[in-house]
């Protein structure tokens, strides 16, 4: 099933946007952090050499585990922004980055 | 402060007595998480509640996007949004901060896939939008119903309820608390109804102790609890999940209070400590009050009647009229029959589970830090020196991360009493420091900060009672 429900809501134009250069289709009103959900993409972190996979927890700007980069600016929460058209989201940021 | 249920009462109180009000808050839109709205671009026919009409109001000056990240003096605060940063005085300051899903750190409670009982919410009420298509919801309280039934309405396949609490056999003598609301009553026995009915399985006083999968959870173990809160470890039932929903209970979020330097004490059912209220709702700093689950969790009603009292309260000071008093009495005798129920309700969901023992060698504790229990173990049960979180903080930067400790504080303080015997409110909490928020160093450099004012021992939490 897709993840994005249908029921009682109608969805604008969909558009593109680029995660780690790979083009993703996305909805008006969608957040990033959602795209990445229904997308079933990961965030790959490096800790000590090792990577380690993260991604959406909380939902509402407490846990920052959903942090990526955005149009080359970092940190940003991918539950707080957003998506448009032709954004480019970049998934791989190491613990302490800034 | 907060433009969520509590928020906004207290700014309808405002605008229906004529008074001018600023309500800030740090999200795109009002509503907080109760009321959290569907995104504008989504098409709905849904109505958006008439609370949030007041934002609009001429009387009320609403800044979103605005984040409130210290109080250099105690009514005045310095915020910071998109477009630029400043400081507010304030006459008197409502904190209506509200609340965040507990952390209950478990073996692979980080892995993608496993949210929040908050966040799955969310996500279906702004977005329309489900973690999975095959979901266990587990925890414990009753936002796993209401996440239950989020995941219902977009035709999910929930897998199994997972429940610490032996919830059926301690549902019964609370009815008479839980009568006082019977609008919440109905609608709880709803969303159980809508569990039967789809034969979705309730699995009472049992727990998920591990999630597993590659790069997204895709299976997880849960096994049942004694009564004394011991997990058995010959039992146990596994569920191949796309997803896992996961809420302890919620947490008032106290970091904007202990900056305020409110005097907080402990409330032993709620494990946390909350700030001190007068009947007004007014704390120990004059001026400044404290109302919703920011103060202790009680749920929206609750959070609503709160926001109207303390404004009502405000109005009566400033401009003592019989109108504003006898709603003031009407609203307080309100809350009474709220914080009777949602007393009802915690009871309801107490649970024996001794959280410590989810936690394995290699559970992440601080999520941001990357930070394991095994390496915070040895200085729990380090005897040549006094366990504390300073040091626990200071040895392997756990609490130190984005997220300001919210995500691994309430952990480390379970894990350090059950491993030294302390009661919880005996641990001292590290010190809340501005910001209290992670802000842009950049966005500061146009303000002319004057010295900060620290106290003398740096070590003590600001606004916790000094022992």
């Amino acid at each position: 099933m897709s993840l994005r429900v249908k029921n009682d809501v109608a969805r604008g134009e969909p558009f593109v946007i680029e995660i780690d250069g790979e083009p993703i289709q996305a909805y008006p009103g969608e957040t990033v952090a959602a795209i990445l959900i229904v997308n079933r993409i990961a965030l790959v972190r490096t800790v000590a050499a090792h990577p380690i996979t993260r991604g959406y927890y909380c939902g509402m700007g407490v846990c920052w585990e959903c942090a990526v980069r955005i149009n080359g600016r970092s940190i940003v929460r991918a539950c707080m922004e957003p998506a448009v058209k032709n954004l480019q989201v970049e998934t791989c940021l190491n613990v302490g980055d800034l | 402060m907060g433009a969520g249920p509590a928020g906004l009462a207290a700014a309808a109180e405002f605008v229906r007595f004529g008074t001018p009000c600023t309500i800030l808050d740090d999200q795109k839109r009002p509503g907080g998480q109760y009321f959290r709205q569907l995104s504008p671009e989504i098409q709905s026919t849904e109505q958006n509640p008439r609370l949030l009409d007041v934002c609009g109001h001429r009387l009320v000056e609403f800044r979103c996007e605005t984040t409130v990240w210290d109080f250099p003096a105690p009514r005045t605060l310095a915020w910071v949004s998109g477009t630029g940063n400043g400081r507010l005085n304030t006459r008197t300051l409502i904190l209506a901060t509200g609340a965040y899903d507990r952390p209950a750190p478990f073996q692979g409670w980080t892995l993608p896939g496993v949210i929040s009982a908050g966040g799955m919410v969310n996500l279906y009420k702004s977005q329309r939008v489900v973690a999975g298509s095959r979901v266990v919801v587990a925890g414990n309280g009753p936002l796993l119903l209401t996440a239950a039934q989020c995941l219902f309405q977009a035709g999910v396949e929930v897998l199994a309820l997972v429940e610490a609490a032996p919830f059926a056999t301690q549902v019964i003598p609370q009815f008479p608390g839980l009568m006082t609301q019977p609008g919440l009553l109905g609608k709880g026995m709803s969303y159980r109804y809508g569990l039967w009915r789809r034969s979705v399985p309730v699995l009472e006083q049992q727990v998920v102790t591990r999630a597993r999968g590659d790069h997204w959870i895709e299976n997880i173990e849960v096994r049942p609890l004694d009564d004394k809160g011991k997990i058995c470890r010959e039992r146990r039932v596994e569920f191949d999940v796309d997803a896992l929903v996961t809420g302890y209970g919620l947490m008032p979020s106290l970091e904007l209070t202990r900056l305020a330097g409110c005097r907080h004490s402990f409330h032993s059912l709620g494990d946390t400590w909350v700030p001190e209220r007068s009947t007004d709702l007014e704390t120990s700093v004059p001026g400044v009050y404290v109302v919703g689950d920011g103060a202790g969790v009680a749920g929206y009603q609750n959070a609503m009647v709160e926001g109207r009292i303390a404004a009502l309260a405000i109005l009566n000071r400033e401009e003592p009229s019989s109108r504003v008093s006898a709603a003031l009495k009407v609203a307080i005798r309100q809350r009474c029959r709220r914080q009777r129920f949602s007393q009802a309700l915690s009871n309801c969901y107490r649970t024996p589970l001794d959280y410590s023992a989810l936690v394995t060698p290699d559970t992440v504790i601080c999520r941001c830090e990357n930070v394991l229990f095994s390496e915070i173990r040895p200085m729990l049960t380090d005897k040549g020196s006094v366990p504390s979180l300073a040091r626990v903080k200071s040895e392997t930067r756990a609490g130190m991360g984005r997220c300001g400790g919210r995500n691994c504080i309430p952990s480390l303080v379970r894990l350090l009493s059950s491993a030294t015997g302390q009661s919880s409110e005996t641990i001292a909490l590290p010190r809340t420091r501005p910001p209290a928020r992670p802000i842009r160093i950049g966005d500061l450099f146009s303000e002319a900060l004057p010295d900060p004012d620290l106290p003398a021992d740096p070590h003590s939490p600001r606004g916790v009672k000094d022992r």
